[in-house]
């Protein structure tokens, strides 16, 4: 079993940041006007720019619209109605190795709580619509990537390479947290996760999970606690760990 | 059904128009604190990346006051995970690229923080990444929006004609006005702005202990900080590179930052008072280049 105290990654310089800067650099030399630093009216450019993007963006916008009739479409990312999604059989925790005629092992229930993070009194209904459509995600990506980090060590490269990014990926795994491959009969005794995520364009996230298990590694028992963070990213309908902090040891 | 249409088509149409002038976050702070890339292409090395912290003196009723009160560096590892606060006194006299020779805080006023950042760039051999630049609103809206700022005051300030400060000595949970008090504040020690300047890199590291104490407690923390952070910042990078940089500020204990001032001595040039930085600066920058550490 592995044991260890203190781990943190962070993907600072993954994939999507070694690119340009969004706009040119300032080059404030020669214009005296650069030292104001309030949110003044734009220039007579940029208003015109926003003028004729706008006229543009009106013309596509009834078009699309008459082409779909009164029913609007809600964006995929702030899709789902009703309550909460039943478990899926794929979100099921894979089973625990255990010993051919012994009963399978219960493990704890998850307690999960997602919750938003808003930067101002009230949070839109578009907001939360988009934030609604995260929580299954999350869920999911949490359970599967802990479920399996535990009941089926032997497989953790697989069950990280989804969620995790490749240099996350390659970090967690350096960090040997979770359990060794000849665990036997896991019970995860305590599994707990507190998610937040930005309001807004809900495209950030952290992620508290905090595993209590016991076990046996051939004859001797073993009880861990681990406490780790994920922070995480959104594209389009996917989210990824690209940083995470772990404290994972035994407890006597 | 079509003026259902109309209706929607032109309120897009408004806002639309109106995003230019809107800007990323559509703050209205008189002096808001600004993020940007100071070069176009980011090239990463070794794992190092290096902000340059500016302090203007910007603020409601002179928005266009540009001259930098607080200029730093701060370097971090972020492969060991440590990093240094590099701290320049304003009044240090040094070479203005394409300016001739002045006060470093007068590069901020010629040129904005692009002219700034090549100057300390020309003075330290340090390439910079990041700039981030606050007036006084921004400092105290942040400091508000997060509760105060703990730390450890090293003696009683009573300065009430300069920067107002009346703090005792002790730790104390300072608000927005006692923060921008306390890192104005130069009359009360023996050496004036060079203290000024230290004092404004422990203020720093004190914010840094905060976000750690509170994130430790709950991740959740940083996405608070983040999002008070937005109120009050105009960010020039995405909100991606923002996130991280956020995270990446998590993972750095104030105990693995070092915090220097650059060595300087006193002197004139003409009638005005300034400060010579002293030839020991360079094996500071040559440590701080290769580790982004002190």
């Amino acid at each position: 079993m592995q044991t260890h105290g203190l781990a943190t990654f962070c993907e600072f310089f993954g994939p999507g940041l070694l690119t340009s800067a969004p706009g040119p650099p300032r080059d404030d030399r020669n214009d005296p006007t650069s030292a104001k630093m309030s949110t003044g009216p734009a220039s007579e450019p940029r208003l015109l720019a926003g003028l004729i993007g706008a006229l543009a963006l009106v013309a596509v916008v009834v078009v699309v619209l008459a082409a779909l009739g009164s029913g609007g479409g809600s964006p995929s990312d702030a899709g789902g109605s009703g309550g909460e999604p039943a478990v899926a059989d794929n979100e099921r925790p894979p089973r625990p190795r255990v010993a051919a005629g012994t009963v399978q092992i219960k493990q704890a229930p998850w307690q999960m709580e997602i919750f938003a993070v808003a930067g101002g009194p009230r949070v839109t209904e578009v907001q939360r619509r988009l934030l609604k459509a995260q929580k299954p995600r999350l869920r999911k990506l949490v359970r599967s990537t802990y479920n399996a980090l535990f009941l089926e060590p032997g497989a953790r490269h697989r069950a990280i390479a989804g969620p995790f990014s490749p240099l996350s990926t390659r970090a967690w795994l350096n960090s040997r947290a979770g359990l060794g491959s000849n665990a036997e009969q896991v019970r995860m005794v305590r599994r707990k996760a507190s998610i937040g995520i930005i309001a807004g364009r809900a495209d950030s996230a952290a992620a508290e999970v905090v595993i209590a298990a016991r076990g046996e590694t051939g004859p001797r028992t073993f009880h861990v606690r681990h406490r780790s963070t994920l922070w995480l990213e959104r594209a389009h309908k996917s989210w990824r760990v690209i940083a995470f902090g772990i404290d994972q040891e035994p407890v006597t | 059904m079509i003026k259902k249409l109309l209706v929607a088509g032109t309120a897009v149409g408004v806002l639309a128009a109106l995003w230019p002038v809107l800007g990323p976050l559509g703050g209205t702070v008189a002096s808001p604190i600004v993020v940007g890339r100071v070069h176009r292409d980011f090239h990463p090395r070794d794992g190092k990346l290096f902000f340059l912290v500016i302090g203007n003196d910007a603020r409601a009723g002179n928005p266009d006051a540009s001259r930098a009160d607080a200029i730093h560096i701060v370097g971090v590892n972020t492969v060991t995970k440590r990093g240094g606060i590099l701290n320049f006194p304003r009044d240090s006299w040094v070479s203005i690229p394409g300016s001739g020779q002045g006060r470093i805080n007068e590069a901020l006023y010629r040129g904005g923080p692009g002219l700034l950042a090549s100057t300390l760039e020309s003075i330290t051999g340090i390439r910079l990444d990041y700039w981030i630049m606050t007036g006084f609103e921004g400092f105290q809206g942040i400091v508000q929006g997060l509760d105060g700022v703990e730390m450890a005051v090293q003696k009683d300030l009573y300065d009430p004609t300069g920067s107002g400060a009346q703090i005792d000595a002790g730790y104390q949970n300072l608000g927005p006005k006692d923060s921008l008090a306390y890192v104005r504040t130069r009359h009360n020690f023996p050496n004036g702005d060079v203290d000024r300047t230290t004092n404004q890199g422990r203020f720093l590291l004190a914010m840094l202990k905060k976000l750690r104490r509170e994130v430790t407690r709950s991740p959740a923390a940083l996405l608070r900080w983040i999002t008070i952070g937005r109120r009050y910042t105009r960010l020039d990078i995405s909100p991606k590179e923002t996130f991280r940089l956020a995270v990446l500020a998590t993972q750095v204990s104030a105990r693995d930052m070092g915090n220097e001032t650059v060595p300087v001595t006193v002197g004139s040039v003409g009638a005005a008072s300034v400060v010579f930085i002293s030839p020991g600066a360079q094996s500071i920058y040559s440590r701080f280049r290769s580790t982004a550490a002190l």
